[in-house]
Formats: structure tokens, C-alpha cells, sequence
């Protein structure tokens, strides 16, 4: 029997259901995320690598080409869901970041799961966005000091909390024996009936 | 013939031992057979198989010398949560036969008679959220007989059901069935053993114990029925009994003027309610009257009005109960915090005792309830049953004065229901008192000291005894 | 899904989802494009009259809903008011420096965000979830296995959040018997995380059997809700048009800034 190529409909299904759960959280974070704003100091870039960690356990947990870009944008538009605001920012954001996150996965042709590419993966949907903040956000007439700060922050928050903690989320699920339900399909076929 | 297996072998890929290993079963067209048989026997897996999701769309290695089945049969599954689609009846109902190529106005036409065929009385645009759990099962088996199918397998449709709604839908069942080939997977058997033309008994290594008329089985292999521990029709023959001891008069726990609101409907109104040491209380009542809402409102885990005194202490907070009253919800998953079956006993105890003795307890009780096999596993990774004693279990370290239990013997076959019995038995008899939120009429006939009823939105005493005010 | 809160509905409930997402996107390209404040001033005034008028609610809710975007609004444009560069002086303490410059570059920020969520409201007020992914299928080909997976992955939403609830009443009593350290900081949101991701993916994993085992597969196949395009659409299409263009308009003569140009 052929295993099946691609994702299956289960695969998608448990992308996109993988990133509900952390929609959930995000619109639960944009409380925390709001809350730093008013300082200015950029202290909510610290937070905000939260918003691409969907799409790096979801790749940890399925390893296919494309999971990675169906989770974030999937988490984006939950968040559309949950707060019930339609945001086209926020969709178009979780595409880039989504699709950053890829990149990594696809450089290591989605086998590796080491906390190295979790991590790698977080910076790249760190830095994706920053071209479009540029216009959106005019970052080009912050004050030097300023916006290095904020490049600074939301780096180091791509690397700790959708690359180190996803990773953490990775690990703990794996001990509860659910991927199993997901599990490589070759890996299925071996040994004797 | 409907279904033809012979010398199947079916092995899952993490497990050593192979699940199946030359098992043969014939099915005739328009039998209705029940499977039965204790946890990790393969009934669920065999299911799939027959129907063809094993292999095509479960990828589980197998192999079998002939393998006729009928793979166009339609299932109903035991989680109204993960079967459905779409948000509306209609949309659910639409969602079947789109797969199957139908047009629109085609579709209208047979919704109408479909949903009359199983007895759901909803228009298309009611959500499914907003259905209780019988009614979803009910819109189920409506799509199962939409998909056109003269084999229908059911896998546990009524578990998660209470005893009103289980009956409604083995109703409905029975209503359709004429005319078609029926698989069940049910281990709740009361209502449909006398319907069903033949009962086949599996062991737990995925063998056939026995197989024949339910009369048969019955008398032939009860033996075996009490040995795998499933229910059966006669188990409450040998429930045990327990000798009914005095409670104590010392007032624990009291509620007075509780008025518990969804929304803006009050759902239940508690005059003055009373809990006693050393007593055994069932909450009784049926879906929606809001048995979970006084388990929470109880522990003030939801706002409501009136007050809660513990030992004539008023209570604002949970912190100020938890720990002297205990509740095991009735979503185990959601009670564990460690990932270690052992673990999840042992943070309680090691409060209490120093490490080795602390070990010593948490062994102790892991054994009893019969999960020293699983201790170092994952508390998700566990059977459903597993999950439920652990989740129970998770109360005895911290010794609380009063446990609350919302259905705890929910999903438990014959043998650890009756274990957990005695349990309970044994901890009444040492001065913790129970109260148990139940569905099953012979545990509130056998067991309880004191039964109590919500009924229209308020808290009664049953069986004779006057208002709960009058203690 | 907003019947309880909806008054009437027009042309914008009929437009096809797909126009609405397009106008969406059209409209954040503009907002990116402009750069002269007042031209933003008028448009978010007229997209939060547009609002008031497509959506269909009832007052008091779009009342509390303006008051809540107004505010997020003004707090995301804080970073550019107090560190944005800038040669005129308004304010300074400490490391705030407030010019006039970086003040008008903040409103002007803010009043994109406004201009955004003002339509984004409109649209959500004013599209069935379904619909959006049935006209995905129908009008974009998307494929149905992606439509489908998001339509019963939503449903999931409600009973996931109800699960958290009951997860974290569960903890609130287990906490009196254990070691706080089981249930805080780090640790306790990783196991709460872990728990609900779990309980999920077992879901969606029975439902894709479910749903196979119900003949779905994605080849072609009808549908139940049939969408298209229709003269709604050209409607809301001219509508959008017309208001930057009248915001454009307005902003040359009546102009509340004195600058025409944030950068």
C-alpha cells in the first residue's frame, strides 16, 4: 500500500487546529502585548515572538512542506475569529512570518527537529516583518538608539519564545504520546505481521 | 455474506505484541451483532476494519488470507464533538452529501425526512452546538443514513450519553435498523442486548472468547463475561454490598439562599443544603439542571449568591475549601499537571510524608486502583478508563474531609466500577463523606446514605424525605 | 451569528466574501501609500461612518467597539510620539522627546490602524464564516481539503476555550494539596499549553476519520451554499472607490494638519 504523499486532510486538520489553540493564546497575549506599548520602550517586542510560534510546533510535529505557512496564517485569521476583528495586517503578517519560518524548514528539507532550527526559524519570522513595519510604521524616523532597541527585542524574542519555548511545547507533547496519531507513515511499515 | 475475514493480522507499529493474529469473523447481511469485550481487546480497531478506515484511511500495517467487507458502510462514532463538520444541522447534513455529488435542491428534498427518520424535531439553521449530546448522536446516525448505506457500524454512539438520552438513541437505532447490516462496539449493553441477533465476545488478546445468541452467551459464557470485567446484563448480581453504617450528625459543609445564574437565567435555586460526616450523597437529576454548576458554584469556582460555610466558617474563596473539600471533575485530562502517571500522585502526598514513605503511599494507591502497570507512563497516554481511576486517585493522597465526584464511574467497565465501590465504601467507613453526581440508577438505588434531586431548578430531597431545609 | 445584535442588513451582508477580503486588502495598500495626515483624517471619518451604516448593529454596540479602537489605536502609536525623530520640541522628561514632527507621524500611524479596523469591523459584522471559505471554493478553487479542515477546526474554537476554563478550575483546587512549582510561572503554562495542544490534536485527529469515513475526499464534488458575484459586490467595490476619493478630495480643502506630509 502506497503511503500517502503531501498532506492529508488529517494533517491539515491538525495544523489548523494546533494553531486555534494558540489563536486562543495570541488573543490572550495581545492583552500582555498592549499592555507594554504605553513605556514606548518597546518592551512588547519581547513578547513578540509568541505570535510565530504556531507555525514552528506545528512544523516540529508534522514536518511537511507547507505546514509551517498553513499554521501561522491559520493562527492569524483565528485571532480574526476570536477578537472578532478582521484584520488584513494581521493575516498578511502571518503569511510573511509563516512563509520565513518555511524557508528554515525547507533549508533542512523538514527533517530536523533540533532546537537550532526552531530557533533559527523564530529569527527569520522576527526580522520577516520588518520591512513592512518600516512603511507601515515610518521605523526610519525613530530615534538610532530606539530602533535598534526594538530590532534587539524582537530578535531575541523570535529565538526564545517560538524557537526555544516551541520547542519545550515540542518535547512535552511528544512525551504524551499524541504524535504518535501523527507520526512518520514509512516508519509504520516495518517489522513483521 | 456482508463481511468475510479470514486469519487476520493486524500489529500497531509502537507495540511489541501483535493485536491480531489469525482471527476469522463472518457477518450475514442484516445481522446486527454486538462486539463486546474487555479494554485493549481490538473491538474499536476490528470496526475500522470492517469498514475499510483500516487501512485506507488509518495506516496500520495489516494483512488477512480474505478480506470481504463492505466499505461503503456508514459509521457513528462515540464523540459528538469530533464527528461534525460544519456549524448548522443543515450545513452537517449538506457537508455528506456534497461528498457524494449531490445537487442542492436534491439535498433539500431528503433533509426533511431524514431528520424525521431519526426523530430530531430542529430547523437546518439550529446550530449543533447548541443540540445536547442525544440529539447530536441523533444528527449522527441521520448522516450515516444519508450516506445511503446498508451497513452501518456503531462505535459506542451512547457512552457519552446519559441513561434518558442513551435509551432515545438506541431508539432511534433500533427504529432504522430494519433492513440493514449493524456492528456495535457498546460496553454500556442494558438496552440492546435483548436486540441484537448475536453477541461476539473478544478476549483481551484479540481473540474470539465467544460467539453466539445473547441468551447464549449469557448463560454459557458468564464466566468469562465477570472474568474480562465488562458490564453485562446480570452484573449487578454480583455488585457488592456494603454494610450501611450510622453517619455522624457533625455538619461539614452548608449552603444557604444559593441562587446559581447562566446568563440571565437562574438554573438553580438551593435553599438550605446540608453535608454530613461520614456520609454517602448522590446528586441526581438530568442533563442541563445544573449538577456540575453546584459541584463548582459548591467550591466557588463560579459566582452565585447565597453562602457557603465550612465548618461554620464562610466561604469567599476557593483557596479558602480546596484541599478540605476535593472535587474530581469529569474531564480527567484536565485535572493533570505532571507527566508521569506516578507523578500525578506523589506531588499530594510528598505534602504530607518524606520521600521514601511518600513513594511507599503513592505505590500503594496506584496499586489499588489498578494502574501500577502505567505508572511510568504520560497521564495522557493512558486508557480512558486509566485516566478516570487516576484522576479519583488524585484525591486520596491530600486526605480530604469531603470528595466531590462528578460521574466517576463514567466510561469504567464492571470491574472498576465495582473497585471504586468499594473504595468509596471503605473511605465513608473512615469518616471522609462522598457526594457523587451520578447517572446510573443502580448505584443511586444500592449505595447512597442520602440521595439528593434537582428538579425544576431546585435542590429536593428524594425518596419520601422531605425538603433539604428541614435537617 | 450576530443575529441578536443586528438592526438591518444591506448590500454589503450580499456582497461576495472574497470582494470584501480584496477591498480589504486595496485599502491597506492606500493607507500605505498615503502619507499626508489629512487625507487619513477624513478617510477614517467617513470608514467609521461607512461602519456605522453597512454593518447593521445596534448602536450601543459599535458605541463600546469605537471606544475600544480608538484606544488600542492611540496605544500603538505611542512608541512614535515620544521616540520619533524630530526638530520641534513639545515635551521632553527623561528619554520622552515629543516633538512636533514625531506627534503627527504617531496620528498619522494611529489613524491607518483606524481606517483598517473600522472596514475590518464592517466586514466581520457583515460575512457568515462559512460563506468565506464556501466562496473560496467556489470563486478561488481553493481546495476543499484546506476549506473544509478550517471550517470544522473553527467550530473547535469554543470547546477548546471552554476546556481552558475547565482546566484552570481544576488547578485552582488541585493548588491547595501540592507544591505551588507544579502550577506557576513557566512550567504551569507549559503543561496547560501541552494538555490542550494534546486534547486537540487527539480531536482533529478523530474528526479527519470521521469526516473520510463520511466520503469526504477532495476531488469535486456540489455544494450547499452556492456563492457568486453579483451587483453587491459592484457596489461595494464603487463605495470603497468613492471614499477615498472623497477623503482625498476633502483632505486638500479642509485640512486639520498643518503638515501634508507624516514622513
Amino acid at each position: 500500500m502506497a503511503a500517502r504523499k503531501g498532506l492529508t486532510l488529517t494533517d491539515v486538520l491538525i495544523t489548523v487546529v494546533i494553531a486555534l489553540v494558540f489563536s486562543i493564546i495570541y488573543s490572550i497575549w495581545g492583552g500582555v502585548y498592549t499592555a507594554l506599548q504605553p513605556f514606548g520602550l518597546h518592551l512588547n517586542e519581547l513578547v513578540y515572538g509568541m505570535w510565530f510560534i504556531a507555525a514552528v510546533v506545528a512544523y516540529l510535529i508534522i514536518r511537511k512542506p507547507g505546514v509551517a505557512i498553513i499554521a501561522e496564517f491559520a493562527a492569524a485569521s483565528g485571532e480574526t475569529i476570536v477578537l472578532l476583528q478582521f484584520d488584513v495586517m494581521l493575516m498578511l503578517y502571518g503569511l510573511i512570518q509563516g512563509l520565513a519560518c518555511e524557508i528554515v524548514f525547507a533549508i533542512v528539507r523538514y527533517k530536523s527537529t533540533a532546537l537550532m532550527v526552531a530557533v533559527l526559524a523564530g529569527v527569520a519570522a522576527a526580522l520577516s516583518t520588518l520591512p513592512l513595519d518600516w512603511y507601515y510604521g515610518y521605523l526610519g524616523h525613530l530615534e538610532t538608539w530606539n530602533l535598534v532597541l526594538m530590532v534587539g527585542f524582537r530578535v531575541l524574542s523570535g529565538a526564545l519564545i517560538a524557537g526555544w519555548l516551541a520547542h519545550l511545547l515540542y518535547r512535552g507533547l511528544k512525551e504524551t504520546g499524541v504524535l504518535k496519531l501523527v507520526g512518520s507513515r514509512e516508519a509504520n511499515h516495518s517489522g513483521e505481521l | 455474506m456482508v463481511i468475510n475475514i479470514k486469519d487476520l493480522r493486524l500489529r500497531f507499529p509502537e507495540e511489541e505484541e501483535r493485536l491480531f493474529a489469525g482471527l476469522d469473523i463472518r457477518i450475514q447481511e442484516g445481522e446486527k451483532v454486538l462486539l463486546l469485550g474487555p479494554s485493549g481487546s481490538g473491538k474499536s480497531t476490528l470496526l475500522n476494519i470492517m469498514g475499510g478506515l483500516i487501512p485506507e484511511v488509518i495506516d496500520v500495517p495489516m494483512k488477512a488470507e480474505t478480506l470481504k467487507i463492505s466499505d461503503d458502510g456508514a459509521y457513528v462514532f462515540q464523540d459528538p464533538d469530533s464527528q461534525f463538520t460544519m456549524p448548522t444541522v443543515g450545513e452537517e447534513l449538506g457537508f455528506v452529501l456534497e461528498n457524494k455529488g449531490v445537487e442542492k435542491a436534491e439535498m433539500e428534498r431528503r433533509f426533511p425526512d431524514v431528520l424525521k427518520a431519526v426523530g430530531l424535531d430542529v430547523s437546518l439553521e439550529t446550530g449543533i452546538q447548541s443540540l445536547s449530546g442525544g440529539m447530536k448522536q441523533k444528527l449522527a446516525i441521520a448522516s450515516a443514513l444519508l450516506q445511503g448505506s446498508d451497513t452501518l457500524y456503531l462505535d459506542e454512539p451512547a457512552s457519552m450519553l446519559d441513561d434518558g438520552s442513551a435509551r432515545q438513541v438506541w431508539d432511534t437505532v433500533e427504529s432504522i435498523w430494519k433492513d440493514r447490516t449493524v456492528v456495535i462496539v457498546e460496553h454500556r449493553v442494558d438496552y440492546i442486548w435483548d436486540k441484537v441477533d448475536r453477541v461476539i465476545l473478544m478476549d483481551a488478546s484479540g481473540g474470539i472468547a465467544g460467539d453466539g445468541t445473547p441468551e447464549d452467551i449469557l448463560t454459557d459464557h458468564l464466566d468469562l463475561l465477570e472474568g474480562f470485567g465488562v458490564w453485562h446484563p446480570r452484573s449487578w448480581d454480583a455488585a457488592p454490598v456494603f454494610e450501611r453504617t450510622e453517619t455522624s450528625e457533625e455538619n461539614l459543609l452548608k449552603a444557604e439562599g444559593m441562587n446559581i445564574r447562566r446568563g440571565k437565567d437562574d438554573i438553580l435555586k438551593v435553599e438550605d443544603l446540608k453535608i454530613r460526616k461520614g456520609e454517602w450523597v448522590t446528586i441526581e437529576g438530568a442533563n442541563g439542571t445544573g449538577k456540575t454548576s453546584l459541584l463548582l458554584a459548591l467550591m466557588k469556582l463560579i459566582p452565585s449568591a447565597g453562602d457557603v460555610y465550612y465548618r461554620g466558617k464562610k466561604i469567599r474563596k476557593t483557596k479558602q475549601i480546596a484541599g478540605d473539600v476535593y472535587p474530581v471533575f469529569q474531564n480527567p485530562e484536565l485535572q493533570f499537571i505532571t507527566n508521569k502517571v506516578f507523578d500525578e500522585v506523589f506531588i499530594n502526598l510528598e505534602m504530607h510524608f518524606d520521600k521514601t514513605e511518600a513513594m511507599r503511599q503513592t505505590g500503594k494507591i496506584l496499586e489499588r486502583m489498578g494502574l501500577s502497570h502505567v505508572s511510568h507512563l504520560h497521564p495522557l497516554e493512558i486508557s480512558t478508563g486509566q485516566k478516570r481511576r487516576l484522576s479519583v486517585a488524585t484525591a486520596f493522597g491530600g486526605v480530604p474531609e469531603i470528595i466531590m465526584l462528578d460521574e466517576p464511574t463514567f466510561g469504567l467497565d464492571q470491574k472498576h466500577a465495582f473497585r471504586l465501590l468499594e473504595i468509596f465504601d471503605g473511605m465513608t467507613k473512615s469518616g471522609t463523606t462522598i457526594v457523587m453526581i451520578t447517572h446510573d440508577e443502580e448505584i443511586k438505588k444500592r449505595y447512597p446514605s442520602r440521595r439528593l434531586l434537582l428538579d425544576g431548578g431546585i435542590l429536593k430531597e428524594k425518596e419520601g424525605m422531605t425538603d433539604v431545609r428541614v435537617h | 451569528m450576530f443575529g441578536s445584535i443586528k438592526k438591518y442588513e444591506t448590500f454589503a451582508d450580499r456582497s461576495n466574501p472574497i470582494t470584501k477580503i480584496f477591498m480589504a486588502v486595496i485599502l491597506f495598500i492606500t493607507v500605505v501609500f498615503i502619507h499626508n495626515p489629512n487625507y487619513l483624517f477624513h478617510l477614517s471619518i467617513i470608514m467609521m461612518l461607512a461602519m456605522i451604516v453597512l454593518s447593521g448593529v445596534k448602536f450601543r454596540y459599535l458605541a463600546a467597539l469605537l471606544c475600544f479602537i480608538l484606544l488600542i489605536g492611540f496605544i500603538s502609536s505611542l512608541y512614535m510620539i515620544f521616540y520619533g525623530e524630530g526638530t520641534t520640541t513639545l515635551y521632553r522628561l527623561g528619554i520622552i522627546h515629543i516633538t512636533e514632527e514625531s506627534f503627527v507621524r504617531g496620528i498619522h500611524i494611529m489613524m491607518r490602524g483606524l481606517v483598517l479596523s473600522f472596514f475590518g469591523a464592517t466586514v466581520i459584522f457583515t460575512t457568515r464564516i462559512t460563506d468565506v471559505f464556501y466562496s473560496l471554493m467556489q470563486q478561488l478553487k481553493l481546495k476543499p481539503k484546506y476549506a473544509y479542515s478550517f471550517m470544522a477546526a473553527v467550530r473547535m474554537v469554543p470547546i477548546i476555550a471552554s476546556e481552558y476554563m475547565a482546566l484552570r478550575q481544576a488547578r485552582k483546587v488541585r493548588r491547595a494539596l501540592i507544591d505551588k512549582k507544579y502550577v506557576s510561572g513557566l512550567k504551569g503554562f507549559r503543561t496547560a499549553v501541552i494538555t490542550l495542544l494534546s486534547q486537540s490534536i487527539r480531536r482533529a485527529y478523530r474528526l479527519g476519520i470521521a469526516m473520510e469515513a463520511k466520503g469526504f475526499d477532495d476531488g469535486p464534488r456540489t455544494y450547499y451554499h452556492k456563492t457568486s458575484f453579483s451587483l453587491s459586490d459592484v457596489f461595494l467595490i464603487l463605495l470603497t472607490a468613492a471614499c477615498i476619493y472623497t477623503a482625498i478630495q476633502l483632505g486638500q480643502t479642509a485640512a486639520p494638519f498643518a503638515s501634508t506630509d507624516a514622513r
